[in-house]
């Protein structure tokens, strides 16, 4: 009797052991995973290179300098195609549409009551809208003048990827605000789809 | 009663051991910490490669494509200015089917072929004809010139030049450079940042 | 028993996974050894867009057509009853030549813009009716209603052919014209004939 009950503890004690394996298996999983996602190894940031012909986008981000920055996405878009409509029914001038569009997307870099990075919270919205309509594209032109760091546009395109579907694309190009503060051309151009019709702003430099 | 003897070498079982050695592991990976964090940090919890940046780098990495590293120069009376690297995957254009070259390598021949030169931190004032003048320009030029037309034939996604620099860089010089893969049309559709990003 | 069960059903699944496992080394074997990590294809997947840099065309969102319908929210709108109309006056006869207000509302005159020759009570029940109905607030002018409660095919003609854009109405965001009537009991689709023209 006594030897095949001390076997039965044998065999209970090697389970135990086991289990407790087991576990520290799992613990080393779990640290494994956060070891990997740190940021000691070198990551790969695709950018697309620029084409030689108009640009397409639903938003344009056109940094200016440390202090301010110019922003338009298609909420923006919409209402600068009522401004548009409303100065050319009036017969009004390139510069009137300028002064528009440069007054109504000019945004200062921090918020001065809250203090917030404005064009942060631009971009964290757009992200929420992306995230909440996952069927819809949208194409991001991030214009950047020659002579700030180029870790600025970096900066964008990482908030960017943070998107939960991945539908927010990103395209970068060289340029300043006086390209648009001097264009050539401000117009609204009506493109019908689906039976329904979308407002679009040309902006020639 | 009767006491049953323990043999102390028996008794060393197997998940034991196993269980000791995963602690230790876990001890030794716990304790190892792979970066320091910094005081101040960006609030876009980001980093690029900085002054350090080239210290980091696996070396004996294979290149895949073009490496263009632009690096703050260590010498130290010009300690403001970069210099320009133009890695390629292979020995020399003539040397080009043998294979990749690991990044070590790479900058060995970059050294032995003068592919490499110095480019000033602030290239902003300069006007377009001084700026294409500029040596570290050329040299990305005439590179890039060199290794698209000799490596892409046909229009691929997979045609692309990677690009490693100092966080500081100004967008000039990146603008430049996509403008020239841009000047090849459909040849060249990407770049590749080679960054270093911290996670929240 | 179960012992056995358990020991051939972990045998099964032990083959299962070995015969998967060769499948796989068979075919990793025969493609090349990029092709077969994963991680590179994911790594590599093409950028679909590319930014141009010529000019913008910013696309602003897609605009809903507006609808120039019976605004079924207004308190107090009330339905015609068409089988009451028949039961009242099975060969009425009925013309109301109303004003769509700035705010939508219809307006007329039940004694002078409701014309019903013969048929007084048909007119004047669909004159109290239709006084209840407001239009969304798209388009102004002229609407008239003919109802010919006796005809064979179009019972009622709508006509919207004096209706325009009321002013301050986006011009460029395209209008249609929805639900124009609000009638209950025994009127067809098909008996009802919007006049555009």
């Amino acid at each position: 009797m006594k030897p095949i009950k001390g076997g039965n503890e044998r065999r209970k004690l090697a389970l135990i052991s086991l289990i407790d394996v087991v576990f520290i298996l799992l613990i080393f999983f779990l640290v494994s995973v956060f070891f990997s996602s740190l940021p000691n190894e070198e990551r790969k940031l695709f950018l697309p290179t620029p084409k030689n012909e108009p640009g397409s986008a639903q938003v344009l981000i056109q940094l200016i300098d440390d202090e301010s920055f110019f922003y338009i996405d298609p909420l923006v878009t919409e209402t600068l195609v009522n401004d548009i409509t409303i100065i050319d029914n009036r017969g009004g001038s390139l510069a009137e549409k300028r002064n528009v569009l440069l007054r109504r997307c000019t945004f200062p870099m921090r918020d001065e009551r809250s203090g917030l990075n404005n064009l942060v919270e631009k971009i964290n919205g757009l992200i929420d809208h992306a995230n909440l309509h996952p069927e819809e594209e949208y194409f991001v032109i991030i214009r950047c003048p020659g002579e700030l760091p180029y870790r600025k546009v970096i900066e964008l395109i990482q908030l960017l990827g943070r998107a939960t579907y991945k539908n927010i694309q990103y395209g970068c190009v060289g340029g300043t605000i006086s390209d648009i503060r001097g264009s050539k051309k401000i117009e609204k151009r009506l493109v019908p789809e689906e039976g329904q019709m979308r407002k679009n702003v040309i902006i020639e430099f | 009663m009767v006491f049953r003897k323990i043999d102390p070498a028996k008794d060393i079982e197997l998940p034991t051991f196993i269980d000791v050695v995963f602690l230790l592991l876990i001890f030794f990976l716990v304790s190892y910490s792979p970066i320091t964090p910094k005081k101040g940090q960006e609030e876009l919890e980001l980093s690029l490669p900085t002054a350090q940046g080239a210290g980091e780098v696996n070396v004996n990495e294979p290149l895949e494509t073009m490496l263009i590293e632009i690096v703050p120069l260590k010498s130290e009376e010009n300690k403001e200015d970069y210099e320009v690297w133009v890695l390629l995957p292979f020995e020399s254009y003539s040397n080009s089917q043998k294979g990749r070259v690991t990044y070590r390598d790479a900058k060995t021949f970059s050294m032995q072929f003068q592919r490499t030169a110095v480019l000033p931190k602030d290239v902003a004032a300069l006007n377009e004809a001084d700026f294409l003048r500029l040596p570290a320009i050329q040299l990305m030029n005439d590179q890039i010139d060199s290794y698209v037309t000799s490596q892409f034939r046909i229009p691929h996604p997979t045609n692309r030049i990677d690009i490693r620099a100092d966080q500081d860089v100004q967008f000039r010089i990146i603008d430049f450079i996509m403008d020239k893969c841009s000047s090849y049309e459909d040849l060249v559709p990407s770049m590749v940042f080679r960054t270093r990003f911290k996670v929240e | 028993m179960l012992k056995k069960i358990l020991g051939i059903f972990f045998a099964v699944l032990f083959v299962v996974f070995l015969v998967i496992y060769v499948y796989r080394a068979v075919v990793l074997s025969g493609i090349p050894i990029e092709d077969a990590d994963l991680g590179n294809i994911v790594e590599e997947a093409p950028p679909p867009a590319r930014p141009g840099t010529q000019s913008l065309i910013l696309t602003g969102p897609l605009i809903k057509p507006l609808v120039f319908a019976l605004n079924m929210r207004t308190p107090g709108m009330r339905s015609l009853d068409w089988s009451a109309l028949n039961d009242v006056d099975f060969t009425a006869d009925v013309r109301v030549t109303a004003k769509v207000g700035e705010d939508g509302a219809l307006k007329f005159n039940p004694l002078d813009d409701v014309y019903c020759p013969g048929h007084a009570k048909a007119g004047e029940m669909i004159g109290n009716v239709m006084r209840s109905w407001t239009y969304s607030p798209y388009k102004t002018g002229t609407i008239v209603f003919r109802y010919n409660v006796g005809a064979v095919g179009k019972k009622l003609t709508i006509d919207v052919s004096k209706l325009r854009r009321r002013e301050g109405v986006d011009p460029d965001t395209p209008l249609k014209d929805g639900l124009l009537y609000f009638i209950d009991g025994g009127l067809k689709g098909g008996e009802v004939k919007i006049k555009t023209w």
